[in-house]
């Protein structure tokens, strides 16, 4: 069976899984790639995620093994998903990545659109997704 | 000695000047591979700053008297004058790490290092401006960018601090003199049609909607998701919108209660003649009909430059002698200042 892709970031391929615990029965099973294991894994266990109620039973020994603490901020400024929703800003340009999946609707509602368009830096190397 | 120039904004020599003060553009950029100023430490700030420095040096080409000035080595007064000029917030001149302006002494440009985002490139010019204004920072950011990475991605654009500023990190505003709606009883109401347009408007000084000396701003609402050009027609389209409804308001006043305006006006001069202190609120609040009245050409002796001077860029006044001062003295010497400027004008 071929790996899946992450469902956070739909992009690299999901190689940790995480399983919803509730009334009694295993609910839907979340793939995740390991850059976004941590940010998922504290959305699980933090009091104001909204995954906060679902119980937790996540594999998370081989993001460990890849040197990701799972409880960490962001790995560029130790910002936590709460500190970046509560003020609405961001402490470095990897927050963008490590939330996008949280931040996609704050910045709807503030820019009332999600996706740039117009000028890109022109003359040095290349962009990040 | 770069803070003995006004910036070249308060010349009113702009399109529009008698309603429009001036038009400020403003990007924020920040480096890639450096926490935002918010996140990092002192010695990141520092690097950061001397990044920035030496990108800067490309510009001289361009703007040969540009000065680099470190906000923790300057004097109190040297940091009133940038706020004064609008070339920076109080928040972005306290001492810092790391914190610099370049700055072109009586110009148009200025570039924040190290506030909320590494770089915030201004340009402020005189009257109604917002292409011009935008295409000068355009220009600016082209340069830096031959020598320095700025965050981005394909998705969002240019990474800023805050959400609100993602995508172009372009924020253009126009400063306009709403006297005329507001004595007609319509500015509320022409102001919430503005807002629905698109823009955000707010009181110049102040906070809450009301604008002190009937002075507003007028900004693009979002920066993400439309382009440069459309952001800059936007805040253009509404600012002429409301240039037009204030014109109405002047035209209306002036032929159907003329006596209205100047009997304002000249309360208002009488009183800042005779005032012993004045504060900068007072000032604006008093200049407001009088800089109207000048306007529709019933002032003799003062200008539309002196009255920008006077009201926006109020403390641009200096006290001539050197050392700090407190505010009761500062009011003080800013009515001497008022009264002198104001000798000769008569309604
Ligand atoms: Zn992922
Ligand atoms: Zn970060």
């Amino acid at each position: 069976m071929e790996e899946p892709i992450c469902q956070i970031c739909q992009a690299k391929k999901a190689t940790v899984s995480f399983s919803c615990w509730r009334s009694g029965r295993f609910l839907d099973r979340t793939f995740v790639c390991l850059d976004c294991a941590p940010t998922f894994e504290r959305l699980f266990y933090s009091s104001s995620g909204r995954l906060a109620r679902l119980v937790a039973a996540a594999s998370v020994d081989r993001a460990k093994a890849a040197g990701i603490d799972p409880t960490s901020g962001c790995p560029g400024c130790g910002l936590t998903l709460a500190e970046v929703l509560t003020d609405a800003a961001v402490g470095c340009e990897i927050c963008y990545e490590r939330f996008y999946s949280d931040l996609a609707g704050a910045i709807e509602s503030i820019q009332e659109w999600g996706a740039h368009v117009g000028k890109f830096p022109a003359s040095r190397g290349e962009v990040g997704e | 000695m770069w803070r003995d120039v006004p910036p070249a904004w308060t010349k009113a020599d702009g399109p529009e000047a008698d309603i429009v003060v001036s038009t400020r553009a403003r990007l924020a950029r920040n480096l890639s591979g450096m926490p935002f100023p918010g996140r990092a430490a002192a010695e990141d700030l520092e690097n950061i700053a001397e990044m920035a420095r030496q990108a800067s040096g490309r510009l001289r080409n361009r703007y040969p008297d540009l000065c680099a000035i470190k906000v923790a080595e300057i004097e109190e007064e040297d940091r009133t004058f940038l706020v004064d000029a609008h070339l920076a917030s109080p928040q972005q001149v306290r001492p810092r790490s790391g914190g610099m302006v370049f700055l072109e002494p009586g110009g148009r440009i200025a570039i924040m290092v190290n506030e909320e985002d590494h770089l915030r490139i201004q340009a402020i010019l005189p009257g109604l401006q917002p292409i011009p204004a935008w295409q000068l920072v355009d220009e600016i950011d082209d340069v830096l960018s031959v020598d320095l990475k700025f965050a981005c991605s394909k998705r969002l654009g240019y990474l800023t601090a805050s959400l609100s500023n993602v995508g172009t990190g372009l924020r253009i505003s126009a400063m306009m003199h709403l006297a005329g709606l507001a004595m007609v009883g319509r500015l509320a109401r022409t102001l919430q049609a503005a807002i629905d347009l698109g823009v955000s408007v707010r009181g110049l000084f102040g906070e809450g909607s009301k604008g002190l000396g009937d002075l507003y701003q007028v900004s693009n609402e979002v920066t993400l998701g439309v382009p440069e050009r459309e952001l800059a027609e936007r805040v253009k389209g509404v600012s002429n919108h409301l240039l037009g409804e204030e014109r109405r308001a002047r035209e209306e006043i002036l032929s159907e209660r003329p006596m209205d305006l100047v009997m304002a006006a000249r309360q208002n001069l009488a009183k800042l003649r005779s005032a012993e202190t004045v504060s900068p609120n007072e000032a604006l609040k008093l200049l407001s009909p009088i800089r109207f009245a000048a306007a529709a050409g019933m002032v003799k002796g003062c200008g539309s430059k002196d009255l920008n001077e006077l009201m926006v860029a109020m403390r641009l006044i200096r006290v001539e002698e050197p050392g700090r001062y407190t505010s009761i003295i500062a009011d003080r010497r800013r009515a001497v200042l008022v009264r002198r400027r104001l000798r000769g004008t008569d309604i």
